[in-house]
């Protein structure tokens, strides 16, 4: 079982080649091993964690999930029922949800097990998770380095094994920018395209709920299924969700890529991105 | 020096002043030019303190992102129709409301479990008045 692999977890699951619980230990494993260095997860509570693998177990005998058994590491600003939501702030050091955010009741009906809540700089406002009220979450690559932010503990839970896939959630950058510092898939998607309902706010006209993951077919997966029109949302996109998976079979040839010209703006230090390197890099993706 | 007479915190004492916008936007310049008794006062509404050349600093800096703003005024937008948010679609008035029904919620008690004070039924508070 490689919990780099949210898809395979979910395949084997379901045709019964692991169990969930067995799923959930390793990674509960993994956390005890390794997290007390990283300083990725805020909260973890193994025995809900048992007991929501076992429920998993129970159902997938019945009927195929699409998420089976895969863990799942949300960052602290996303609600999750019965569980701390800190928002890595001392304001809310003892603040329990009393309902789920849209896309967690989204991910656990799709059979996923919420394995921990991720550390984050205050409220999201920060890019380096150096700006916890509890601790400093730490690059898995090397400790002496940040792990980037604000969805740091989300990156770093994913890039070292301790989940399948997470969420972060992204108001300018904050998903993107630790999955680059950490070598995992971060997505900011369009705005409206995943509800923000049980998303702590930012900035309500900019915040997004933001997936990471090891893998291309991975983000597709979970992207798919947390997507969508809700009603307690009404800034989500009343747009259908294409059949992300799907697209994966597409041909990369004829896509465009796009480089902001404002990366190159006025009152921007441009100058890494005038690097031949950078330049190597386009034409390696253009071609 | 930081001295506690300078500090225009300390020095703040509220009243009708306080209501007044920082900047007079009601001027009608075309182009807003911000001077140091602009940042004083910003900074007296934001409790905050800075040194002399610091006011300076922050005088220029606030001119820079208000000339910035101001480039908008070159759009013509005399055929574009206003727009409040971008996620609104021509069926925007079916998509956001819904029926005004009772639907199930939390109860009174997981309302008030996080309640460091609750008392029958309600959330107590510090007496204010």
């Amino acid at each position: 079982m490689n919990i780099k692999d949210a898809f395979g977890i979910q395949a084997a699951v379901n045709a019964g080649e692991i169990s969930a619980r067995e799923v959930a230990e390793i990674a509960l494993k993994r956390i005890e091993a390794v997290d007390g260095r990283l300083g990725a997860f805020l909260t973890v509570e193994p025995e809900t964690v048992k007991a929501r693998a076992d429920e998993i177990d129970r159902i997938v005998k019945e009927r195929k999930l699409p998420l089976a058994g895969v863990p799942v590491a949300i960052k602290d600003n996303i609600c999750v029922r019965a569980m701390r939501t800190t928002c890595g702030s001392r304001i809310l050091d003892n603040y329990i949800s009393p309902y789920s955010a849209t896309a967690i009741d989204r991910l656990e009906r799709a059979g996923a097990v919420i394995i921990g809540k991720t550390n984050c700089d205050e409220f999201g406002m920060g890019s380096s998770t150096e700006n916890s009220a509890f601790k400093v979450t730490r690059n898995p690559y090397d400790l002496e380095r940040v792990s980037g932010g604000s969805s740091g503990g989300s990156a770093v839970a994913v890039a070292a094994s301790m989940a399948g896939l997470s969420l972060g959630s992204d108001t300018g950058g904050s998903v993107r920018q630790p999955a680059s510092f950490c070598n995992v898939f971060g997505l900011k998607p369009t705005y409206g395209r995943i509800s923000r309902y049980g998303l702590v706010a930012f900035a309500s006209s900019l915040d997004c709920i933001a997936p990471i993951a090891n893998n291309p077919r991975d983000m597709a997966l979970v992207l798919g299924l947390i997507s969508g029109r809700d009603e307690q949302d009404s800034t989500s996109a009343p747009v259908p969700v294409p059949d992300y998976l799907s697209a994966l079979n597409h041909a990369v040839r004829g896509l465009r890529l796009g480089i902001p010209r404002e990366f190159f703006g006025e009152g921007i230090d441009a100058e890494p991105l005038l690097k031949p390197e950078f330049a190597m890099l386009v034409r390696w993706v253009a071609n | 020096m930081a001295g506690a007479a300078a500090l225009p915190c300390l020095a703040y004492a509220g009243g009708p002043e306080a209501c007044r916008p920082p900047l007079d936007v009601a001027r009608g310049d075309s182009t807003m030019s911000i001077t140091p008794e602009d940042v004083l006062k910003i900074a007296e509404l934001a409790r905050l303190y800075f040194e002399e050349e610091e006011i300076e600093a922050f005088a220029s800096q606030f001119q820079r992102i208000l000339d910035y703003v101001e480039q908008l005024k070159q759009v013509d937008v005399r055929n574009v129709e206003p727009t409040s948010h971008v996620s609104l679609t021509a069926d925007y008035e079916k998509t956001i409301f819904r029926e005004d029904e009772v639907r199930p919620s939390l109860t009174v008690e997981e309302s008030l479990a996080n309640a460091p004070d609750p008392g029958s039924g309600h959330f107590r508070v510090p007496k204010v008045l």
